[in-house]
């Protein structure tokens, strides 16, 4: 099981642009998304002047063949923003974000942080990980996340261990700090790394709540 | 003022040195090497911290002979294997010692090493480490009080704080952006990866060079031909040229150190405009430190 809790609209403040696709997942049954909450940062952000050029329900967002066909779909309304903003689990997220160039290659935001309870973790076998630190920097990490997929789980960048784009432990695996580099990049983005805090709160994952 | 800040501020072309802990106890060959061929030769000498995930004795116990030698140590730390608590604690009991100079590495992952089945533990990196040692020298630490206030010290250290950068890397912006973040985190001296391309040098530093930062370049001694194709196939951000590669294997065997030293002495020399200082790793060859400082014609 796992849970995600929206981020308070000052985290976001300053970060997000002007113009905003929206996408909740409503999850598979194993993840509590909490939707009220979600639509309320929604319309505080509203509040803050960023325009909401659509807003979509959809579930199971960490289905990559799912999360395509959706994202083509919703194509007219994403095509207006200038960022997606999504509340979903970490991999939802990571997701959307790999998924998002098929329509425009606009930067994606983590609306929440997921965090760890014990139990099922989540449905979709993928090559994506989350692992539920519960500060999510996908939204300055080009949806990318190198917490769960850096094999140090380096927050500051790349550790100079990666050879022909691969990371030091494997020649199999892709060094995610390249990836986020260049992705950050192509985006202009690369301010973004300046935002991340650089010392980890292993709190955060356990502020789960309880069932 | 440790000697190696007094060097580098003094604006003269500092050399730095290395020595590896052994597996075991065994530390006099190690100090013996520190004591015949680096001494008055450098001004100070890097000890390693369980360099490669290869389990052995720790960093400070050789600082601290060392500096007993009246030897200026570097305490390389890195944060593979202890957690903030741990690599605070273990900052304090070198302050204890004395001990200043303190190179801050993220670390090599314990798949480089000989304990695959051990937990990487990277609570901290590179960056957060120096920020956890300019904390301290501040009075606090990174914890809190029950009430949420900074924790106060008693008795407050202080460091001359450094890292690396590998310069050669392939993609070189990565490295220059994080080496800024460093160097705002608190990093006082560089000590780069090998280096054996002083154009690719030159570019980097040029990219670098608002962050006023002084660099010593990293030299690994050559030992042949073999290791210097081994560096190409297996280590990250090292590319030995071709020239330098011939010049190694068409030499006679028992000319392979002279060659090796040349190639030492001709890289410093190339490279010492554009750089503070040089930090030489003999791997064993210490004896023949002395021979490139000759070599490298300051
Ligand atoms: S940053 Fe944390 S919450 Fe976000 S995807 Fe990575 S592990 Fe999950
Ligand atoms: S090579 Fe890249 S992915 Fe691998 S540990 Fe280093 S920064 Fe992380």
């Amino acid at each position: 099981m796992l849970v995600t809790q929206i981020k308070p609209t000052e985290e976001l403040d300053g970060l997000l642009p002007k113009s905003l696709y929206v996408i909740h997942c409503l999850g598979c049954k194993e993840v509590h998304f909490p939707l009220e909450e979600a639509k309320a940062s929604v319309e505080e952000l509203k509040g803050l002047g960023i325009k909401i050029e659509g807003e979509e329900m959809a579930d199971y967002v960490c289905r990559p063949d799912f999360t395509e066909k959706r994202l083509k779909l919703y194509a007219d309304g994403i095509k207006k923003a200038d960022g997606v903003l999504v509340y979903a689990c970490g991999v939802g997220i990571q997701t959307v974000a790999e998924k998002i160039t098929e329509v425009k290659d606009i930067p994606v935001f983590a609306g929440c942080d997921t965090v760890r309870l014990s139990g099922y973790a989540g449905l979709m076998p993928t090559e994506l990980d989350c692992v539920r630190c519960g500060e999510c920097i996908l939204g300055l990490t080009a949806g990318i996340c190198p917490v769960a997929n850096c094999a140090k789980g380096l927050v500051n960048g790349a550790c100079g261990g990666a050879m022909d784009g691969k990371c030091e432990i494997s020649s199999e695996k892709d060094c995610v700090w390249l990836l986020i580099h260049n992705r950050l990049k192509k985006q202009g983005r690369l301010k973004m790394l300046d935002k991340i805090n650089p010392v980890r709160d292993h709190i955060s994952a356990e502020k789960g709540v309880k069932f | 003022m440790s000697k190696l800040q007094e060097s580098l501020e003094s604006g003269k072309f500092t050399i730095t040195g290395e020595i590896g802990p052994p597996k075991g106890n065994n530390i006099q060959p190690a100090l013996d090497e520190a004591d015949e061929f680096l001494r008055d030769k450098i001004v100070a000498v890097n000890v390693t911290d369980i360099q490669t995930a290869v389990m052995r004795a720790g960093s400070i116990s050789a600082c601290v002979l060392l500096k007993e030698m009246g030897i200026e140590p570097i305490m390389q730390m890195v944060c593979r294997d202890r957690n903030r608590l741990a690599l605070q604690s273990d900052l304090l009991n070198a302050s204890i010692f004395g001990i200043e100079n303190v190179l801050s590495i993220t670390g090599d992952h314990i798949v480089m090493g000989d304990h695959l089945d051990a937990m990487p533990v990277f609570d901290l990196d590179a960056v957060s480490l120096l920020m956890a040692m300019v904390l301290l020298e501040s009075g606090t630490d990174m914890g809190k009080t029950m009430k949420g206030e900074p924790n106060k010290l008693d008795g407050v250290p202080k460091f001359f704080k450094g890292c690396v950068v590998a310069p050669c890397a392939e993609e070189v912006e990565p490295q220059a952006i994080k080496l800024e973040k460093k160097v705002a985190a608190g990093a006082q001296f560089v000590q780069t990866q090998a280096v054996y391309d002083p154009k690719a040098f030159e570019a980097f530093i040029k990219k670098v060079e608002h962050l006023k930062v002084p660099i010593l370049v990293g030299i690994v001694v050559l030992k042949g031909a073999g290791m210097a194709k081994y560096m190409n196939k297996n280590v990250p951000g090292v590319t030995v040229p071709d020239k330098l590669i011939e010049r190694l294997s068409s030499a006679a065997k028992e000319d392979v150190p002279k060659v090796a030293v040349d190639i030492a002495g001709e890289l410093i020399h190339d490279m010492k405009d554009m750089c503070q200082g040089a930090h030489i790793m003999p791997l064993g060859w210490d004896k023949f430190v002395p021979d490139i400082i000759e070599a490298a014609k300051l």
